[in-house]
């Protein structure tokens, strides 16, 4: 029984590769489908289902209620936070403002997604 | 299933499910929000290795649904066991081949557990929106596989050499 051989070294190295070159191609599709004047929106969806799609240039507060769950959404100075949630766990919450197209705001036990993407 | 095997099973299903726990009070381990160490992944591995691919596949779906029933909810439960099976299955190919030690097959084990959990997610919320997270998702689980697989192959090491074969230690590997 051996601790580490070289192949698991090798292994790491090309699991790691793979995530980087995974963020760098999403990054250039972004790029690609984003100039500068584009409108961006919020999107917001729960259980599959878009529920929301407001500019995210104009501040307000949005409330996603179904099935007695909660969540707030407030759009504030071009980024996007999860307020205030009634889960369990406050993931969304914690996860802070988003201002970028890309990594969503998930609220996995509301099946609730915030995020953000460039209009048409 | 003789008296040893079921004592040691019973005694390791124990100690993940205690890890489990301790997981499950300190959720912000790591400073990010939902990553974790997988603590319990330690205690699966080293089964993996010293009582084989059932035995350890037993204990883990066991201690998922004690864990998913004491302290979790049903969404957690599906989320543990579409990451522990897929990790759990790719880490016994990877073993089955000896061409990786313990800390690769556990890296793969962890980056496996978080892939299989985000495809349970994008099945549950109908979305792909989250599989923007697959790159982090998988340096964490890449992290957290290196830290249990040199605990585990530290654990298995100190195991197999103590006790004098009186019978009170687990198998050899």
């Amino acid at each position: 029984m051996k601790i580490l051989k070289k192949t698991d070294i090798v292994l790491l190295i090309s699991v790691l590769a793979a995530a980087a070159a995974f963020l760098l191609f999403w990054r250039h599709i972004q790029i690609g489908s984003e100039n500068e004047e584009t409108q961006r929106y919020v999107v917001i969806e729960a259980a599959g289902e878009e529920i929301a799609r407001l500019p995210l240039n104009e501040n307000t507060t949005y409330a996603v209620e179904r099935e007695g769950m909660r969540n707030v959404i407030v759009i504030e100075d071009g980024s996007v936070y999860m307020s205030e949630a009634d889960c369990p766990n406050q993931n969304c919450v914690r996860q802070g403002r988003i201002s970028e197209v890309g990594v969503p705001i998930v609220c996995l036990p509301h099946q609730v997604i915030v995020m953000i993407v460039a209009g048409q | 299933m003789n008296i040893r095997r079921l004592t040691t099973n019973g005694l390791l299903l124990a100690l993940a499910f205690v890890f489990s726990y301790i997981e499950w009070l300190l959720p912000e381990l790591l400073m990010i929000p939902g990553a974790k160490p997988g603590l319990a992944n330690i205690v699966i591995v080293t089964a993996l290795y010293c009582m084989g691919a059932k035995d350890a596949l037993l204990i883990n779906i066991v201690r998922i649904i004690l864990a998913g029933f004491t302290f979790g909810n049903m969404t957690a439960m599906i989320f543990s066991l579409a990451g522990g099976l897929m990790s759990l299955g790719v880490m016994t190919v990877l073993k089955r081949t000896n061409r990786f030690g313990i800390v690769g097959v556990s890296v793969a084990g962890g980056v496996c557990h978080n892939t299989g959990q985000l495809i349970a997610a994008v099945a549950v919320m109908r979305t792909t929106a989250v599989i923007y997270y697959l790159p982090w998702l998988i340096v964490l689980g890449a992290a957290a596989g290196l830290l249990v697989g040199l605990v585990s192959g530290l654990c298995i090491r100190a195991l197999s050499s103590s006790g004098n074969g009186a019978g009170n230690q687990i198998p050899r590997i």
